[in-house]
């Protein structure tokens, strides 16, 4: 019945999303306002239902009713509870609707948020995104359908004498059926793959997906801005906060996939340029061009066109990304099942990229996107920001042929296939990456028009000499390779940069203002949230580098079987075998097998781990190698334990990684994702009052609200 | 796309601005050159043929020429030696033309007519999802010896190759058939 409630909704909200385009366009095209606000409550109407239809196959996967085939498919009675909840984006059919839902929740909430700062973009914006809803909602129904049930149909009498049934799928009960029964069902039911039962492979979906659909609004103002052919400031200001929100997503899923990866996968690495981690990491890419490119056209009117370009690129890479990767098109050690969607996917991704080419070529004829400022100077912000902008596309094209391009053209073309390894992204992205780095640290110092060599020496010489005493540190940690510290000394300088640059803030803040140190930091922040918000995710980026540098460069392993009390030794730490957990059973079904495990450093215990084998006997007997870990800032002793003497476990044998720095990855993301928190949150949260100081720039009065 | 943003660039300077758009105009082409390079250098360095097992085993001008294969793991033939990390399989030919993987693969391993081909890894952690019907990606080369020499393992992350549909009648549940149901990784 409730499955029967959630097709029904889903169908429903399709129909209203298109009653909302439809509506939204006539209105704006006869300006009938009555209209208009008829097509803003569709949008809310549309994502009640597609909130209701998501709610019923949540439910049916939380109150376990396995006769809905698809929580048949992904669930099992065994399943811890959060499992249980994440296994709706836990295979295709889900995962669309699940996607289908955020587009519709973005949408509702852009239309709360914006429907009067943004009046006039607000009915060709919801065409945009109701389309985009529809289509994604459509796909779900006609090819992913989640609300199928099992249903039973009466074959024949068996040599026993037992009545025989097919089991087949359908949403709604084939004429001679019966019900079959939740518990038999549940027997048979194995649930979600061990290796994605991590809290990481929980979030780390939700995450992405928010992210990717999160790009829908900022591609919808940019549309509704050609269309209506209203391109002032607005559309700009509208878009960014958007395009913030959704890079936000977009960084803490790539985040959170690297960190399971790390966990789960057990070879110590993290990222692996596999297509479909290139997939994600393209929108992020042109969504951080974005971002810095955005700036020049708010402070000077310039590069319209290249951010509609921009803009329009991004969620054209998102949907490219989801055709990619669920297609088949490319092989790839993630797998997805090959559906029919992938010739309606890249309909999609064609006709809007097509489109949105389309129209701003159109507006470009017309003159609606000239630019207000020339570049004057090669050595200004702006050009330095443009420069910024070439190296991101530079990386976009790079990893877009790596992943994408070379294998579709040797396919194609030469009738080969020809796929380019990690070894490509290794040599390719390196210096890129370098670049961008010293734009960080260059271009925050550089004034707008032009700069003076000699100004922006002066502002560079502190973060500099900065930079010379972290190498100096690294030094005299030990460190020799020539490379590797030209690797950090570039790395650091942007992050010594953002700090050194906040520090001055703080400093010509408390020149001027009688305020504690503390009300100065804060004030900071609330006034120019952007600003210091984009130096915190600079530094963070700086911090992610190091560790990247550290974690890859100076990686060290080995392996060795070890019997009890033997010890091996690797960077400095010894790593003794103690005892061995063997047939340990949890309460969800899994048998344990752990080997008690010492580190010591210079003579010293440091930690005790205990790395270990899952084997799961109720699913597809299928087993899972849990590393131990011990964490600093300086390291990780990542140990695995891969195999043991039958029985007696008198002598087992280790692999060992020591990964230098790799923490460092983990804490400069935090600092990233609190950056752009920063940087993303609405002015408007700052207490009335203490907004009324800050215009009357009484910092008594605002330091005393506690601003 | 750099190239249109440095076309409208040019359009909109104008006479007054000319000297600098020498500037820009050289600069961006030597951008333009030096990513070019760094894109086809790393090419020629990552290419590699992504052949199917058949090919390797039966074309001998892949002897010794690193290439990257895909095949079915054959769960029999999996030896592991665990005190020197020494991994040792075979994996079976997949069909080009396929609709559905998972039931791709377990034709690849239940055909006697498909080629086979012995893999060799050294200094791996066998991973956990190495077994019967697995998809492996492998990157290395074929020996005169007529075996794989792997640098380079992976496994078709979370899958789940397993029945998409039950089977019940009066008597109990068994299940039968495969088809796949994919999991976003």
């Amino acid at each position: 019945m409730l499955a029967e409630i959630g097709f029904l909704s889903l169908i429903l909200s399709i129909v209203v999303a298109i009653y909302a385009i439809v509506v939204s366009v006539y209105a704006e095209r006869t300006h009938n306002e009555t209209l208009a606000l008829s097509g803003r409550n569709a949008v809310w109407v549309n994502f009640a239902f597609m909130a209701l239809s998501t709610g019923m196959l949540q439910y049916a996967l939380v109150t376990q009713d396995y006769t809905v085939a698809y929580v048949w498919s992904v669930s099992s009675p065994d399943m811890p509870a959060l499992f249980r909840w994440s296994a709706i984006w836990g295979s295709q059919a889900g995962s669309l609707l699940f996607w289908s839902f955020l587009m519709s929740l973005f949408a509702a909430v852009a239309v709360w948020l914006n429907w009067h700062s943004q009046r006039r973009l607000m009915p060709y914006a919801i065409a945009f995104m109701m389309i985009s809803v529809v289509f994604f909602s459509g796909l779900t129904l006609i090819y992913e359908n989640p609300f199928e049930r099992w249903w039973m149909t009466p074959t024949g009498i068996d040599a026993m004498g037992m009545q025989e049934y097919d089991v087949i799928s359908a949403a709604l009960q084939p004429p001679g059926t019966v019900e079959p029964s939740n518990s038999r069902l549940a027997e048979t039911a194995k649930g979600l793959n061990p290796l994605l039962r991590h809290f990481g492979m929980a979030f780390h979906p939700p995450a992405l997906y928010l992210g990717f659909v999160g790009f829908l609004v900022p591609f919808a103002y940019a549309m509704a801005a050609l269309a209506s052919g209203d391109l002032t400031r607005d559309w700009i200001k509208a878009s960014r906060r958007w395009t913030l929100v959704a890079w936000l997503f977009l960084s803490l899923g790539l985040i959170l996939g690297g960190r399971w990866a790390y966990d789960v996968l057990g070879w110590g690495g993290y990222w692996g340029w596999d297509p479909v981690e290139n997939a994600a990491f393209l929108p992020w890419l042109t969504g951080t061009a974005f971002l810095h490119s955005v700036m020049i056209q708010e402070k000077r009117g310039m590069l319209k066109l290249w951010n509609m370009v921009l803009v329009i690129g991004t969620f054209s890479a998102v949907i490219f990304g989801t055709f990619a990767t669920r297609s088949g098109l490319v092989e790839s050690v993630h797998s997805f099942a090959r559906s029919e969607i992938g010739f309606p996917l890249f309909f999609f991704w064609f006709s809007l990229t097509l489109l949105g080419a389309g129209m701003i070529l159109w507006r470009r004829s017309q003159g609606l996107l000239r630019d207000e400022h020339r570049f004057t100077s090669v050595f200004s912000r702006e050009s330095l920001f443009v420069l910024n902008n070439i190296i991101f596309m530079a990386l976009f094209v790079a990893v877009f042929w790596g992943s994408f391009g070379a294998p579709i053209t040797s396919e194609l073309f030469l009738n080969t296939n020809i796929t380019l390894g990690v070894d490509y992204f290794n040599q390719v992205t390196p210096p890129l990456f370098l670049a961008l780095f010293i734009l960080m640290g260059i271009a925050p110092l550089s004034a707008w028009g032009a700069t003076s060599v000699s100004r922006l020496g002066r502002a560079l010489l502190m973060p500099f000499l900065l930079t010379l005493a972290t190498l100096g540190l690294f030094m005299l940690n030990g460190m020799t390779s020539i490379g590797a510290l030209i690797g950090y000394g570039i790395v650091s300088l942007g992050g010594w940069v953002a700090i050194y640059e906040t520090f001055r803030g703080f400093q010509a803040r408390q020149r001027v203002h009688k305020e504690s140190p503390l009300a100065s930091l804060r004030m900071l922040f609330a006034r120019n949230p952007r600003r210091y918000g984009g130096y915190m995710i600079h530094l963070g980026v700086t911090v992610i580098g190091i560790g990247i540098i550290g974690s890859t460069l100076f990686q060290q392993e080995t392996q060795q079987t070890l019997s009890v009390g033997e010890s091996l030794s690797l960077g400095g730490y010894e790593l003794r075998y103690d005892s061995f957990d063997g047939g340990q059973i949890t309460q969800d079904g899994r048998i344990l097998d752990i080997a008690n495990v010492t580190v010591l450093r210079n003579g010293h215990e440091v930690a005790q781990l205990r790395p270990r084998r899952d084997f799961f006997p109720n699913g597809d007997m299928s087993t899972m190698t849990i590393a131990g870990a011990h964490s600093t800032l300086e390291n990780d002793v990542y140990v695995l334990l891969v195999g043991w003497e039958p029985i007696t476990a008198a002598s087992v044998t280790f692999k060992v990684y020591i990964n230098p720095l790799i923490n460092l990855i983990w804490w400069g993301s935090f600092i990233l994702i609190l950056g752009t928190i920063f940087a993303t949150w609405p002015k408007e949260i700052i207490p009335a009052r203490t907004r009324e100081a800050l215009r009357t720039g009484d910092p008594s009065l605002a330091a005393a609200r506690g601003a | 796309m750099t190239a249109t943003w440095e076309k409208s660039k040019i359009d909109a300077s104008s006479p007054a601005a000319g000297s600098n758009r020498w500037q820009f105009l050289a600069g961006g082409l030597i951008m333009l050159v030096a990513i070019g390079y760094l894109i086809l250098s790393g090419t020629a360095t990552g290419a590699r043929y992504f052949i199917t097992v058949s090919e390797v085993v039966n074309d001998p001008q892949y002897v010794g020429q690193t290439v990257r294969i895909s095949g079915a793991v054959v769960g029999e033939t999996i030896q592991y030696d665990e005190m020197n990390l020494i991994l040792d399989f075979t994996i079976a030919h997949i069909p080009e033309e396929f609709d559905d993987p998972a039931f791709a693969l377990y034709q690849a391993v239940n055909d006697p007519e498909v080629a086979r081909l012995p893999v060799h890894v050294s200094g791996q952690v066998k991973p956990d999802l190495l077994k019967h019907e697995a998809q492996a990606i492998l990157t290395g080369a074929i020996n005169e010896d007529g075996i794989f020499y792997a640098t380079e393992l992976l496994l078709k992350c979370p899958s789940r190759y397993e029945e998409s549909h039950p089977h019940q009648s009066q008597t109990g549940t068994s299940q039968t058939g495969t088809s796949q149901t994919g999991t976003e990784g």
